[in-house]
């Protein structure tokens, strides 16, 4: 093989490239912290709990009142005066970006923060 | 320009025949197994890169675009917004090298200026895939992307410099082409 003489100029560009790469990389990896928080849409009202929270909200909609617990990381609607149920039906969420709605009574509970960087699919 | 000249034709020779090795080249970038999806050697730079000292700015713009279209065709992407990557990647990663070649003088080989180009490519495909499709989250790809950018960089830079300083061929046409 022949001999290759590398500049100064080469030296700094390939500097920069590695810092700017190991600095990335820290950056991806350190910005993880945070919990999740579940926000709860009433009718014209909305609250916010942690998702490590330990609690049941009663919230007020038009048919009465529906009743959220917040348990373990994760969310519930446990009873509701809809009649399809299809909030209760719903079961547990706990991934942010996941949502339960329950239309007739108006509340609609959503879990919000940062992904996990999870991608779902890739194609190129 | 004097587009009638003997050397504008001498050039646009050029361009056509190394605009055919680029696309020769992004087929044989084929027989590399590709680890990553996105993962990409760039051997279709080696002509733009060996052409930075040959052409002035207009015939490397042309050459580039024979290059982002060639490669739009070879690997189907002609028709996808994956072409819009493409071409902003490559032309962005032309500019910064011409700048830097021009800019470097005698400070800089070809391995600098590819690594400079292989970054910016990869940088602006990444800042456009956080701005158009994937969100905040793809910025968990750009250290992954960088990384591969820093290597495949580094490597066409070395085999350009390695070719430009050993060909007789190159040696040749750098006095053909000798620029004012």
């Amino acid at each position: 093989m022949f001999r290759l003489s590398l500049r100064p100029g080469d030296w700094f560009v390939l500097l920069v490239s590695i810092i700017l790469v190991v600095f990335l990389t820290l950056q991806s990896m350190g910005d993880r912290g945070g919990v999740p928080i579940v926000r709860i849409e009433g009718e014209d009202e909305s609250w916010v709990y942690p998702l490590d929270a330990d609690i049941e909200v009663e919230v007020e909609g038009p048919l009465g009142h529906t009743h959220i617990h917040i348990h373990d990381g994760a969310v519930w609607v446990s009873d509701s005066p809809c009649t399809q149920k299809v909030c209760i039906a719903a079961g547990q969420i706990s991934a942010p970006g996941t949502f339960i709605a329950c239309l007739p009574n108006m509340v609609l509970v959503r879990i919000e923060g940062r992904q996990e960087g999870e991608i779902d699919g890739l194609a190129f | 320009m004097d587009l009638h000249s003997d050397l504008h034709k001498r050039r646009i020779d050029l361009v056509a025949f190394l605009g055919a090795l680029c696309l020769f080249l992004s087929t044989v970038e084929y027989l590399f197994p590709k680890p990553i999806p996105f993962m990409r050697l760039g051997l279709a730079n080696l002509p733009i890169l060996v052409s930075l000292k040959l052409l002035p700015f207009p015939y490397l713009m042309l050459l580039t675009l024979v290059k982002v279209a060639g490669q739009g065709l070879i690997n189907g992407t002609l028709a996808s917004y994956v072409f819009i990557f493409s071409v902003a990647g490559s032309y962005s990663s032309v500019l910064v090298m011409y700048a830097v070649s021009r800019t470097g003088g005698r400070f800089l080989s070809l391995v600098g200026v590819s690594l400079a180009g292989s970054m910016t490519s990869n940088a602006v495909q990444v800042l456009l895939s956080i701005y158009f499709i994937f969100g905040k989250n793809a910025v968990m790809i750009a250290p992954l992307f960088l990384g591969i950018g820093t290597v495949s960089g580094l490597l066409i830079g070395l085999i350009a410099e390695g070719f430009v300083e050993h060909s007789r061929w190159h040696a040749n046409l750098r006095r053909l082409y000798a620029q004012e």
